[in-house]
């Protein structure tokens, strides 16, 4: 199971998000773990998407989660993503999707 | 003239370095508009704040009156380039129209019972609390983040530096 120690309300929005975007593999691995780079990829690039949503339902007044606006949470999820993929070995992936070159 | 300070150095990763060993700064990327240290009023959930203050981020007392002494606990600062640049391109990714990078140096005078101190987790270098070193009132807390906003300098096109 992946767990969010320092900001656990990351993993409340990215189950929000995995549900509201139809990405069932997501909450399998919030449940199950990530367990190779396939995967972390594939994390790291629906939590990229997942900001983009984020400012699309703040833009559009949506609430989620109590709020219509969560971006402010951006360096949390940064700060979680980052170093859940380091403890893994594929801290390169992260900043390579933030690079813009794994969209 | 420019062109020749700029030979001095061999990349601007080497320029960066450099001003990362003077000034051993602390920044916080934030949209245009948010306070640099201060969250909007959140009543419930993990977001809740107290007068600005997230109480996910500080450890307080059962009554929530006071904040008590954590050096692993506090505002959250970077001094660390890539945690910068992937904080502002997801900012950017979200479509916040404007980010400011607010920055402080960790030398500058801090209110008293105030410090930066580094995250110990080894994965995270370059990541900063500004903790309390002694119990002190939410409210003095408050007027201590307000003191260091009104002393941070801010870069607002901070995407030519990340």
């Amino acid at each position: 199971m992946i767990q969010f120690n320092r900001y656990p309300h990351v993993k409340d929005l990215i189950t929000h998000y995995a549900k509201d975007m139809n990405e069932p593999s997501i909450l399998l691995m919030l449940e199950q773990g990530i367990n190779n780079e396939q995967e972390a990829t594939a994390f790291a690039q629906f939590v990229w998407q997942m900001v983009g949503q984020m400012g699309v339902d703040s833009e559009n007044g949506v609430s989620v989660l109590g709020r219509t606006d969560n971006t402010d949470t951006i360096p949390d999820i940064d700060y979680e993503i980052s170093l859940q993929l380091a403890n893994l070995g594929f801290e390169e992936i992260w900043n390579k999707i933030c690079d813009g070159e794994q969209d | 003239m420019e062109e020749n300070f700029a030979h001095q150095f061999k990349s601007f990763d080497d320029l960066q370095k450099i001003i990362e060993q003077l000034t051993k700064f602390a920044a916080r990327p934030v949209g245009r508009g948010s306070h640099p240290t201060l969250y909007p009023q959140t009543d419930e959930g993990p977001y809740r704040t107290i007068e600005g203050v997230r109480v996910i981020d500080y450890k307080l007392s059962a009554d929530e009156k006071w904040v008590l002494p954590d050096d692993q606990r506090g505002l959250s600062f970077s001094s660390n380039w890539k945690e910068l640049k992937r904080v502002y391109r997801l900012f950017a990714r979200s479509k916040k129209s404007n980010i400011d990078v607010y920055w402080v140096l960790q030398g500058a005078d801090l209110p008293q019972n105030m410090k930066f101190v580094e995250d110990k987790d080894p994965k995270k270098k370059g990541h900063y609390f500004l903790t309390v070193t002694e119990s002190m009132s939410i409210y003095k807390l408050v007027q201590n983040l307000k003191w260091i906003a009104d002393r941070m300098a801010v870069i607002k096109n901070a995407e030519r530096a990340l």
